[in-house]
This record gives structure tokens, sequence and C-alpha cells, in this order.
């Protein structure tokens, strides 16, 4: 991966520069998601010489896991039995009930080559129809602020350029309505129990691609929580076969490209990231599907959006901020813990933990006041997110590593946890 | 049977045509707006993606309601509550005179949806007369987010290509990427004038150097010294330097002072010192706004 990067500012670039910019090689520039395809014959990205701190421990058990997790399973997304509501059949599902069996069969060679024309949906369950209750008065968009907390947040003098971009006038509404927004639109921690057919690492492994895609497509990085909360809350009502998590993953990612960037890539080139695996139309229905499944919802504030506001609201060094990036990033990684967490929660904790790292006074009055968080009740997903990040290095998934590794990001992966811990 | 009987076409949105509609079962009258899909394109346009979950998190008095979303695999179609029509097209029917009142209750309404789109980190940035719309209780509606995008704190770069040129501010006309709440409050400001002079547009620029050069000829020549950082804008380039050639007084003579007053601490070329749309609501232009207005809380 790194090897190729280029590390300057990626964000909202205009068309041509990206596309210029993504020349290297066809084998370097895709980003192959080879555990989750079965790929066995491609050649995964290869880490960089100079990585040596994490190179063998990440390709021993990633093949591990190809063996042990991607196993054949019917090739369908279907209802899922524990909820009981009620169903709702596309269409056109009855046009492809008959390919399953084919699929069944198909389903050992290569994806790409197999997947071709297959559908991606057979029959879908949606938990609650759009828009239901609009029309008996109590609406899914009405606001409801009770229980939020009104203190004020204490605000520190800023530069200039801070001021010009600052919304001063509206920080504090905003900040109450993305706090109720975040528990608005939340995953279910647990969901992963009552997937028949995935599991926490292949989630995993799927993050880790996406990381490498937004790398490489230079998309935001905003883009890409917002695509895992995409993926983990259809993921909370919808039960996927392995072989179209990566179909999940990649349309999360194209919504969430239209959604958050200027210059979204073009729905070709996310077939083309997924080595072709699906076909752009599988991808264009995979899209149908999460909207309908999400509602259309797809404005919610993500951990990395409360860190930055949190960074603007009391003034946090760069490299702090970095740092509590990379450590929301790698908490991506893994559901379990962190999906029990709100965006805003473990934006905190993340600070926490990085100005602990940084030798920093961990949680001071006005950072309190700002986030409405105390420390004791972060105290928890601090413990978490620190075990995380010392055991970092051995996670099969690098990719967050690697990003954080550049100068952009200040080597802040490159630090090492600071002992005592804090937990 | 479909649910929405189509009665007329009304317009074109950003992206997708616009009809009047009835509900087959309730008769209410809607606006839908219907998107094409093709196999062969990029599924819901991003125009589309951002309005529905926009309009979804803004429940206001103030701005469209967007009732229902039909997705099939061939067409996306947005059901909105239905306005009579648009403040453009009042315009027209005015014949060059306007009620004082009336700008006064628009102007109001205007600025608190969108002080309501602002506090839910919304920005609109396609402000203009076509996207307001107007009912028969003289109620004014934020419409078409197709432009509209969530922004962060701090906000980060978007895109410059937003905003239609007569409505568009000095620092976006400069290329500015980095901008906020205040690119919606100089639309406003220009608005605002066009309501006070019963639809004559207060900068009808034909390019982005007559738009620059009409807003400098009313406002004075923007420097270094009044806006400091305006060299900087990645499209800056000197302009001649222009004074103030007429006073608010003859650009607006309908509008009392107060209101002159309002006006231009909305039209400020830099954009921190835009006055934001909470603050013009309290601004005393709106003192003896009839109190039916005003209370009308919003939801």
């Amino acid at each position: 991966m790194a090897t190729f990067r280029i590390s300057q500012d990626q964000e909202n670039r205009g068309p041509n520069v990206r596309k210029t910019q993504q020349e290297p090689s066809q084998q370097q520039r895709r980003a192959v998601l080879g555990v989750l395809n079965k790929n066995t014959n491609r050649v995964p990205l290869q880490k960089p010489q100079q990585d040596t701190s994490s190179g063998d421990e990440n390709i021993c058990p990633k093949q591990k896991v190809t063996s042990q997790v991607f196993q054949k399973a019917p090739f369908k997304i279907h209802e899922e039995k524990l909820i009981e509501e009620k169903a709702v059949v596309l269409r056109d599902s009855k046009d492809h009930v008959s390919d399953i069996s084919s699929k069944l069969k198909s389903v050992d060679l290569p994806g790409a080559v197999t997947s071709l024309h297959r559908q991606p949906l057979q029959e879908i369950s949606v938990r609650h129809d759009f828009f239901e209750e609009d029309s008996t008065g109590g609406s899914p968009m009405s606001l409801d602020r009770s229980g939020i907390l009104s203190t004020p947040v204490k605000q520190k003098s800023k530069s200039a350029q801070e001021l010009l971009l600052d919304v001063d006038e509206y920080r504090e509404e905003i900040y109450l309505y993305l706090r109720e927004a975040e528990a608005r639109h939340r995953p279910k921690p647990g969901y992963m129990k009552k997937q028949p057919y995935i599991t926490y690492s292949m989630r995993s492994v799927l993050v880790d691609w996406l990381v490498e895609v937004a790398e490489e497509y230079h998309l935001q990085t905003e883009t890409l929580y917002l695509a895992v909360s995409y993926i983990d809350r259809f993921l909370s009502f919808m039960s996927v076969v392995h072989s179209k998590l990566q179909l999940v993953g990649t349309a999360a990612m194209f919504i969430a490209a239209k959604y958050e960037e200027i210059y979204p890539p073009e729905v070709s080139e996310f077939v083309y990231i997924t080595d072709d695996t699906y076909t752009k139309k599988q991808v264009l229905r995979m899209e149908h599907l999460i909207l309908k499944v999400l509602a259309f919802d797809l404005s919610v504030p993500t951990t990395l959006s409360f860190i930055t506001s949190f960074s603007a609201s009391y003034g946090l060094s760069e490299t702090t901020v970095f740092l509590a990036m990379y450590l929301g990033e790698l908490s991506l990684l893994e559901a379990d813990p962190y999906l029990q967490y709100l965006p805003s929660e473990l934006a905190a904790s993340c600070i926490a933990l990085a100005r602990h790292t940084l030798d920093q006074e961990v949680w001071p009055d006005d950072l309190e006041n700002v986030t409405r968080y105390k420390f004791e009740d972060l105290k928890p997903c601090v413990c978490h997110l620190n075990e995380t990040y010392s055991n970092a290095s051995t996670f099969p998934q690098q990719a967050v590593r690697e990003k954080y590794k550049s100068n952009r990001w200040h080597n802040v992966s490159l630090l090492t946890p600071r002992t005592p811990a804090l937990c | 049977m479909q649910k929405y009987e189509k009665l007329e076409k009304i317009g074109e949105g950003t992206y997708g045509t616009v009809f009047k509609a009835k509900n087959r079962e309730t008769h209410e009258i809607v606006a839908l707006k219907r998107v094409r899909l093709d196999d062969d394109d990029e599924g819901v346009p991003s125009s589309a993606l951002r309005e529905i979950c926009l309009l979804k998190e803004l429940k206001h008095k103030n701005i469209v309601r967007l009732y229902d979303v039909l997705h099939s695999d061939k067409k996306l179609t947005l059901v909105f509550e239905h306005c009579d029509q648009d403040l453009k097209k009042y315009f027209d029917s005015l014949n060059g005179e306007i009620d004082p009142d009336i700008v006064k209750s628009f102007m109001y309404q205007l600025l608190r949806g969108l002080a309501f789109c602002h506090s839910h980190n919304v920005l609109h940035r396609d402000l203009k007369p076509q996207n307001l719309l107007i009912n028969k209780n003289g109620e004014l509606k934020l419409a078409d987010f197709g432009l509209a995008r969530a922004f962060g704190i701090p906000v980060k770069c978007y895109s410059a290509e937003v905003v239609t040129l007569w409505y568009r501010p000095p620092d976006v006309l400069f290329g500015a990427k980095l901008y906020t709440t205040s690119i919606d409050m100089w639309s406003a400001g220009c608005i605002f004038a066009e309501l006070a002079n019963a639809g004559r547009p207060l900068f009808p620029g034909s390019d982005v150097d007559d738009q620059l050069k009409r807003i400098f000829k009313l406002l004075g020549t923007a420097t270094e010294e009044t806006w400091p950082g305006i060299t900087q804008l990645p499209d800056y380039k000197p302009f001649p330097v222009y004074h103030p050639s007429m006073s608010f007084s003859q650009v607006v003579p309908k509008l009392n002072c107060k209101g002159r007053d309002l006006l231009q601490r909305l039209l400020v070329c830099n954009p921190p010192l835009r006055l934001p749309a909470e603050d013009a609501m309290t601004h005393p232009y709106f003192s003896d706004l009839s109190s039916g207005i005003k209370n009308d809380r919003c939801q």
C-alpha cells in the first residue's frame, strides 16, 4: 500500500487531478480484498520493505482467516428471522430465485468470474417502512431535544483563520442537534450475533480494505467513517452472506462518497476496486437496497466529525488531533467493543487517550465543558481504546497503521503508547 | 394503481422534473420531483441523496416538507408538500408594487428557515426567489436542497460551483472553497433587496466579472483593508476602485431606514462580518412585525 501512496493534501482535489494520480500499474493501484474474494491467485498489495515493525505479523493471520472464515454459503441476502417485522419483497426477487442453484455451484470459483451475472438480492426484510409514521402525525423526522444538557460551551480565543471558519453562532445548537442525531441513527451494538454467515473478523477485513480504497482514491476520511456507519446500520437489519459483504461495503462507500465528496468516483471505479467481483448493476442494486434499509438517513455524525469539532472548540494541537483520528480509525476495525459507544463518546475518549499519550493533561475542565463528558464516564471506552492502541501492531489488518505512518498525519502511528497506561 | 395522479408539470429542479399531483386516496395535492435512474447511470444522483437526507432532518414550518420517497429501479420520486407558487412567480404577478408588511414577513420567514438550517449544520447554497415557495397563507418555505450540504465544524473545503450567479457572494465569486453559513446570508441579502423592489434583482450580472463589478459599484471595491485575505482567494483579481455611487436609499427606496440597516449588514463582502440569520431575526427592522408571524413558532 504505502509504496505508492502520494503524500500530499488529498482533500477536495478536482477529478482531473485525481485521475492522473492513479497511474501506477494495475496490480499496485487496486486495493485487492484478497481475503473476501478468495483471489488467491492475485498478488495482494505488498507492504513496503521499511515497515519491519509490522511486516511478519500481518501475513500469517490474514491467511488463516481466509481458510477459516470464508466458507461456502448460500448466495443470498435474506430477511433476518429474529426481527419480526413486515417483510418487503423486492419486485424482481422472483426472477432470480432460479439463479440460486447455479450460484451455489459457482461459489468455489474465483469470485471475479462467477459473480458477473448474479443478482445480489433475493429477498429482503426492511425493518421499518420509509416515512411510515408520517401519515399518523408522529414523524420520524421530528426532533426530540429532551434530555440534552444545555451547559454553555466555554470557548478559547481563536486565530483570525479559525474565526473565519467557525460557526460560533450555531455551535451550541449544532452540538445539541448532533448529539441527538447520533442516538437516533445508531447501529445495534450486538448485530453480529444475529448474522449467521459473517463474523467480526470478516468485518475487520472489509473495513481494512475500505481504508485502503479511501487512500487510493484520495477520499476524505469522513467518507470512510460514513461508509462504515452505513455498513453497520445496514447489517443491524439485514443478514448478509460473506460473499456479498464486500458488495455491501463497496456500495456503502459509493453512497458515502456521493454524500460527502465534491467529486465522487464513478460507479465503474467502485466496480474496478472489487476486481470486477461484482457488476455495476449489482453495485447499483445494492445501493438501492442500502438506501431503502437506511431510509435515506445518510446525514449522520461520525466519530471523526466530533473529533474535529471538539478540536475546534477546545483548540487541540495538530498532532493530538491526528493521534485521536488514528485511534478513532483503529476503533472502526472492531465492532466489538466499539459499537456500544456513541460516536461523540468515542471521539472524546480518543482525544483523552491521545492527550495522555502526548503527555498532556488528560481531561481539563474545558474539555469536559466542550464535550459534556466527564472523564469517569469515558473510562471504559478509554480502556478499550488503550488496549486496541497497544495491540495495533499485532492486528492482522494494518491499513490504518500504514496510513498514519505518513508525514501528512505526523507519523502518529509510530508513536509508542505511553507507560504507565491510563488503565 | 399509482398512489399519485399527475396533474401538471410545474418545472425543473436542480435534477429531475417537478409535477403537481394528487394523492388518489386522500386527494391531497402534492409536488412530485421525479428523477430517472438508468442502469448505465451513476445510481441515485448525489444531489437527490443530499436533498432527501438533509430534508428528512429539517422539519420546520419555513422549510418545504418531504413527505415520502418512492424508489424503484427506474426512477426515484420525491413527494413534497405543494405550495401555490414560488417567489419568482409571485414577483411576476406584482406589477412592481409590494406591501412593505409582506416584504417584512417574507424576509423574516426566510431568515427563520435559514437559521433552522444553519443550526442543524446545513448550508442551502442555492437561495434565490425560484427556490422560495409561497402558499396561500402567506407562508414562505425554503425549497430545492439539491445543492445543500451538511457542514462540519470547522468547515472543510467545499465546491466553489454553488449558488446561482446573481445571488453568489463575492468570496465564492473569487473561488473561495472555504465558506460557511455566511454564504447563504449574502443570498438572503440579495433576496431582501429584490423583495423590497417588488422583484427587481439587485445584482443581475452577466458573468462573474460583471457580477463582482456590480457588487463593488454598490458597496465600494473590497480591499485587503476592508477584507483581509481577499487577495489570497483562488480566483482573486484586482478590480478598479469603485466608490459607492449610489446610497442604499436610492437602491431600495421603499425600504425604511431600519430595513436598509439590516440589508447593509447582510451585504458585507467580508464573509465573517455578515450578520448570521439568528441575529438578523432580532434586528429592529422586525420589531413591529405582527406577533402572529413571529410567534408562529416552528413545527
